[in-house]
């Protein structure tokens, strides 16, 4: 089937766009929802320009669509993107929220469009374990307690995944980041044509959360 | 031996005859003469000669307590006297006087019903005398009057026979004073003491002799003759004549309840459960044929027997092999031994009934004020402490590889002891521990050191603080981590009322609903905040004031831990807050439970509860004590100054003989070595106590480096907090 892909450059969109392709199903497109809010309850905000090079890398074009960020309205600008492609379904990285898969998936719905979740209440570790041997993700943002600056820039490999059930189990925390506790952004992938080189960066931190914000990066030959 | 054998088998058999039984502890203001007492009437029932009792000091077998001359741990004991040709046994709980182990004596009321005060003729009723009496009121624990050392009056004051008639009635008109000002109802139920129906009686612990109205009658011994024998210094003859453990025992076996009696007025008072359930009708009843019901009130280390559990037996009778469960736990265990105390000794028995004082091994889990049972049942009540650890020492194991054992150690301590408070601090990795005291840290120290063997070094004493605020702040909006959940929040401070229905236990989380809205309401709390109460710690409350909120209820624990972390380590030090209302005002919640987990919520709500405090003119508590002085009038300026130099104040001095009597007050951080410095400045005439009296607001010169001090001392940044750290403003 052909399907259109709701990335964000992160670890989760990424890989179930890797698991629809291992599938045999084909990616014509990648679509962004650019968000006016930060701290949107859909989207994810950081380092979405990243997604540009991701589309070039792997060689799928990508549409972005402006959103609001406002709480509902969002889903609008989504329904919007959707109208733009030709496919038969969407393939999308949720794992555990609720909000964002019943949004999705009413909106597909109603446009007559399949909805391919092939993370969807799948275990987070042996997810985790998974994407870690084939991707190069690396840590951008973090937002719990327990976590420290040291975790911004870092790369995701087993033992991030050991640090992670630390945390869950001292402090709670989903270790897919599925509450928000930390966002990624992916720079390899067995479907990239070239991988991505952060050049510049910059770590903010406030009091429980901080964000590596990438001001620089190029693609490079693998 | 064979008389202290005998003497076990007439224990044994009085053991299972409740009317026959009197569960007593004496109490005292410190160096009033309890344990000398304790001591002449163990010499008088047998148990030790009577030559050593007075110096032997038998209940403070601890080799410290003797060291020093003080008792650190209530000590049992059984004993039996015969009175109008009968035989009674005495179980005797001897406490401790000193303001620093004062966790034990509200413990040992637990376990009797009735309590022989001991008051000094020339001293008279001082501050704990108040203390120790409040404590048995409370507890439901009936008292008698022994005035003791009344030939001190005749042979150093030189009072005439006339004057020392006048001392002592005023001295018992002090004490009926104290339990009408406790207990109005009481009083009038005949628990005023009264020198003509004999529950008052007069003499001298050290040389074993007392009078009372009942023995004047039978010996013809009045206070003319006493005021003779003593002046003539004979005072062998009169404890011939009216010996002490004689006249004091038949003071206790009329006028201190048995434990039939005693159970039924008392269990309402320290259980809260069905009273007409199967266990609290065996318990009024003192049933031995009932469920076992035990009250912990002391835990020992036996080197051989392990943990030794000594308690009150309300219900049942206890055996070897018992299966019994500990309130809260959720195994059982098997009763290994049963016992019961002739002095320092425990003595293993086959069974022990209802009623009477009884120590127990083999049970695991139990910590002072457990409840052990055969059935499920609902607990005793928690003791209550009258006074809050307010010093703190850190503890080092001089060799790492002693590491292990000094926290084994230290655990078992607070096991035993429950005013003592073990933390680590998880920064430094240092072990703190926090007590009543300078001197009751210090024979902690050395129960480390020398009965467990571990060299340590020990820190200067560290005061331990508080944190609250002066004024009200917010709402503060509180966001978690991930910006999804926002909590709002305000502060203010808790009126002085319902902080004290707080402290004494009589609102808590358990208390019923119903009754604890009405008791907040009656302290002048608002109708619609005492409604609201979500949680309470220390004497902190958080109230809930948001209505219909979706989630909430689900996140609610959450938001108490967040808030009972802050209760605990305040934004200005560190310190433990205290008097704070906090107010849940509003929250906004993520509809996802996934975004909405513990390391959302709790630093969401610490970061606004932190903020709000820092908006709320905050400020330091620090602990204070009251200062009493009995100094000869030519020393009276420098004791006073001994108080005015340590930032104290004076609040009373007045004349009794050739004594001052200084009363007044001092911060705790500046008391440190204050034992050694009044000794020096009285050439060592000055007789002092200290009472714990609350925490009041550092002054507000030394805000700020106190709490520049206490942030370095924890590794913590040296800058002042400010509100922005810890929310967007």
């Amino acid at each position: 089937m052909k399907l259109a892909a709701l990335v964000s450059g992160g670890k989760d969109s990424t890989f179930a766009m890797y698991k629809a392709l291992q599938a045999g199903h084909e990616v014509i497109d990648l679509i962004t929802i650019k968000s006016q809010n930060p701290n949107s309850y859909m989207y994810h905000t950081p380092n979405i320009h990243l997604t540009e090079l991701f589309s070039k890398a792997s060689g799928i074009p990508l549409l972005v669509e402006e959103s609001s960020g406002e709480k509902e309205r969002e889903l609008e600008d989504l329904e919007r993107a959707l109208h733009k492609v030709d496919v038969g379904g969407v393939v999308v990285g949720v794992i555990e929220s609720e909000y964002q898969a019943s949004r999705v998936e009413r909106i597909c719905k109603s446009l007559g469009l399949d909805v391919y979740a092939p993370l969807w209440h799948q275990d987070s570790e042996v997810l985790l374990r998974e994407m870690v041997q084939v991707l190069d993700i690396r840590i951008t943002h973090v937002a719990a307690f327990g976590f420290d600056k040291s975790w911004l820039g870092r790369k995701m490999d087993e033992k991030t995944i050991e640090d992670l059930k630390t945390l869950k189990g001292r402090y709670g925390i989903h270790i897919s980041g599925e509450g928000g506790e930390y966002e990624s952004v992916v720079l390899d992938a067995p479907f990239f044509a070239k991988k991505i080189e952060l050049v510049k960066t910059k770590k903010i931190w406030c009091e429980d959360y901080g964000t590596l914000e990438i001001l620089e990066a190029m693609l490079r030959n693998k | 031996m064979t008389r202290r054998k005998k003497m076990v088998e007439r224990v044994k058999k009085l053991m299972n005859k409740p009317e026959k039984i009197r569960d007593i502890g004496i109490v005292a203001h410190i160096d009033h003469g309890k344990t000398t007492l304790t001591d002449s009437l163990l010499a008088g029932a047998g148990i030790i000669s009577q030559e050593l009792a007075g110096t032997q000091l038998f209940m403070d077998y601890y080799e410290l307590e003797q060291q020093r001359g003080i008792t650190i741990n209530a000590a049992n004991v059984s004993m039996v006297h015969e009175f109008e040709g009968e035989e009674y046994l005495i179980n005797l709980i001897d406490t401790p006087g000193h303001i620093d182990f004062g966790g034990d004596v509200t413990r040992a009321m637990r376990a009797v019903d009735g309590a022989i005060v001991v008051v000094d003729a020339v001293e008279g009723v001082m501050p704990q005398t108040e203390t120790v009496l409040r404590q048995a009121l409370r507890e439901n624990v009936k008292p008698v009057l022994f005035i003791n050392k009344v030939d001190r009056l005749i042979n150093e004051l030189k009072v005439d026979k006339k004057e020392m008639q006048l001392r002592l009635s005023k001295i018992i008109d002090d004490v009926n004073e104290l339990i009408k000002g406790m207990s109005k109802e009481k009083y009038e139920q005949g628990w005023k003491v009264d020198a003509s129906d004999g529950s008052v009686a007069f003499g001298s612990a050290l040389y074993k002799w007392a009078i009372s109205v009942p023995s004047m009658k039978q010996s013809g011994i009045g206070f003319n003759e006493v005021y003779d024998y003593c002046q003539k210094d004979d005072v062998k003859s009169l404890a011939e004549k009216c010996p002490l453990h004689q006249i004091l025992l038949d003071m206790v076996i009329p006028h201190l309840p048995n434990p039939l009696e005693a159970q039924k007025d008392r269990i309402s008072v320290i259980w809260y459960g069905d009273r007409k359930s199967i266990v609290g009708e065996a318990m009024e009843k003192c049933d031995p044929n009932g469920p076992i019901a035990l009250m912990v009130t002391d835990i020992m280390m036996d080197p051989h027997a392990g943990e030794v559990a000594t308690g009150r037996l309300f219900s049942g009778v206890l055996r070897r092999g018992q299966e019994l469960r500990v309130s809260g736990m959720p195994a059982t265990s098997r009763v290994q031994q049963v016992g019961i105390f002739i002095g320092p000794d425990r003595l293993e028995v086959e069974e022990a009934p209802a009623g009477n004082i009884v120590a127990i091994t083999g049970i695991k889990d139990v910590i002072v004020g457990s409840t052990i049972s055969s059935i499920e049942m609902t607990p005793f009540e928690s003791i209550k402490y009258v006074s809050e650890p307010v010093v703190t020492v850190a503890v080092e194991a001089e060799h790492t590889k002693d590491l292990p054992k000094l926290i084994e150690v230290l655990r078992q301590l607070s096991k035993e002891d429950p005013t003592l408070k073990v933390e680590i601090d998880e920064e430094t990795g240092e072990h703190l521990i926090s007590g009543m005291g300078e001197l009751h840290l210090e024979i902690v120290a050395y129960r480390i050191e020398h009965d467990h063997k571990i060299p340590i070094t020990t820190s200067p004493p560290i005061v331990v603080y508080r944190e609250t605020v002066q004024g009200r702040a917010g709402p503060v909006e509180g966001k978690s981590p991930n910006r999804h959940n926002r909590f709002y929040i305000t502060v203010e401070p808790l009126p002085k009322e319902v902080i004290q229905l707080i402290k004494s236990g009589a609102v808590s989380m358990r208390v019923k609903e119903l009754e604890r809205r009405q008791l907040l309401m009656d302290a002048g709390m608002d109708k619609e905040e005492a409604k609201n109460l979500a949680g309470i710690y220390g004497s902190n409350v958080l109230l809930d004031m948001t209505k219909g909120i979706q989630y909430l209820r689900e996140t609610m624990e959450l938001i108490l831990e967040g808030f009972e972390d802050v209760m605990r380590n305040g934004p200005l030090a560190k310190e433990p807050c205290q008097g704070i209302k906090v107010k849940l005002v509003d929250v906004k919640l993520h509809e996802d439970a996934v975004h909405r987990g513990p390391a959302q919520v709790i630093p969401a709500i610490r970061h606004a509860i932190h903020a709000s405090i820092l908006m709320a003119n905050p400020a330091i508590l620090e602990p204070i004590l009251d200062v009493y002085i009995h100094v000869p009038a030519d020393q009276m300026g420098s004791a006073s100054r001994e108080i005015q130099g340590r930032r104290g104040q004076i609040l009373d001095v007045h004349s009794e003989g050739d004594l001052v009597i200084i009363r007044g007050k001092a911060p705790v951080a500046e008391l440190f070595g204050f034992a050694g410095d009044i000794r020096s400045a009285t050439e060592g005439r000055a007789l002092w106590s200290t009472e714990y009296a609350g925490f009041e607001v550092l002054p507000s010169n030394l805000q700020v480096d106190i709490i520049r001090q206490i942030r370095q001392r924890k590794g913590l940044k040296l800058e002042m907090p400010k509100p922005s750290d810890y929310v967007d403003l």
